[in-house]
């Protein structure tokens, strides 16, 4: 190689480089495709989602005659939009004309203690919805003759003993890999370009260091 | 107002945008997307531009950011290799020296790390050391180095034809 990469770069490009740019199509109407936004789209998908659904959930259950139910459901789901807000809000703070080094690292300090919140959110929130849905049950007619059925006398709180004892279990169940299913459901879907990152920081940190 | 925009700020800037974009695609049409995203996140930040540094210098930084965490479709993450028709609009002229030198370039910069494919760019587009630390978010001290070590790495892959 007789050139230098420097002057290889000065001469390489045409002169009306400019005029080489790719045609754009409707380009303010475009879904991005950068990770931040992705996860702030996925963010807002989710909260609507949860909304309609916590509308819809009490709908159905007032419906079948069950709007204690079906409100306790939606009021726990609201709950979980209200998290998703604020995450959200926090999200859309991070600016994307920063140095390189603030806005990855904005963006994996946010993503963290996001994930950590709602793993913990979800260590709670999975065993709460199914125990409200499994005491409800116990109160059914489906419930009560299957009580009768199978002869059980002992209660708890008006609830058959060996249903309270089966809902503590499995709820129990549901609290210890909760938070785990929505971490796996996480690095599933971004687990690649959350490695990317981070690999990414731990190289800019170390030319951070002043010798 | 959106492509007056684009006419005004963006397209006589577009060569920066270029020369960043095709160090990170893959394709042809990876480099598409990925210059349609970089100016859509220019248009989305332009209220936040503030005049605390020059419009280059802040293209630089959203063309960098926006590439950095470009998440690449499923059907470009297959293709590793840099095709010939992706250098080929950018070249001076067709001589066969300037275009193999432009094109081993291009590939050698696709062999760096992500980090390393920003921080050799700037320093190609004579930014400042001090620019250069200023965008990415290292120390000045820091830059020369690496520039040093990465400019070897590019000779050495140019040279054994990798």
């Amino acid at each position: 190689m007789s050139n230098t990469i420097e002057s290889i770069w000065q001469n390489g490009f045409v002169q009306n480089i400019n005029d080489l740019a790719p045609k754009i199509n409707d380009l303010y109407n475009q879904k991005s495709q950068n990770l931040v936004d992705k996860f702030e789209d996925m963010f807002a998908a989710n909260q609507t989602a949860v909304l309609i659904g916590a509308a819809t959930l009490f709908a159905v259950l007032s419906f079948f005659g069950m709007p204690f139910l079906g409100l306790t459901i939606a009021l726990m789901l609201c709950g979980l939009v209200t998290f998703g807000q604020r995450q959200l809000s926090q999200l859309r703070l991070i600016s994307k004309e920063v140095s390189s080094f603030e806005y990855l690292k904005s963006f994996d300090l946010w993503l963290d203690n996001s994930i950590n919140q709602y793993v913990t959110i979800y260590r709670y929130f999975y065993p709460a919805l199914f125990s409200v849905c499994a005491v409800r049950f116990t109160y059914s007619d489906l419930g009560i003759s299957a009580a009768e059925k199978f002869e059980l006398t002992a209660l708890i709180f008006g609830i058959p003993a060996i249903f309270l004892i089966m809902i503590i279990l499995a709820a129990g169940i549901l609290g210890v890999i909760g938070g785990s299913i929505y971490r796996a459901d996480v690095n599933l879907v971004y687990g690649r370009e959350m490695a990317k990152l981070k690999e990414l920081i731990a190289d800019m940190e170390i030319l951070r260091k002043e010798d | 107002m959106g492509n007056d925009f684009y006419q005004a700020k963006i397209l006589p800037y577009a060569g920066i945008i270029i020369k960043i974009c095709r160090a990170y695609a893959n394709s042809q049409e990876d480099f598409e997307d990925y210059y349609q995203e970089v100016c859509l996140q220019i248009w989305r930040s332009r209220e936040r531009f503030r005049h605390q540094c020059a419009w280059t210098t802040w293209l630089y930084k959203i063309s960098l950011n926006v590439c950095l965490t470009y998440l690449k479709k499923q059907k470009h993450l297959m293709k590793e290799e840099l095709p010939e028709s992706l250098l080929e609009t950018l070249i001076e002229d067709k001589q066969e020296d300037k275009e193999a030198s432009i094109t081993a370039l291009y590939r050698a910069i696709h062999q760096l790390s992500e980090l390393d494919r920003a921080i050799i760019l700037l320093y190609l587009e004579r930014q400042s050391n001090q620019d250069i630390a200023e965008i990415i978010g290292i120390t000045v001290s820091n830059v020369g180095v690496r520039v040093a070590r990465i400019k070897s790495k590019l000779n050495r892959i140019i040279n054994s034809g990798e």
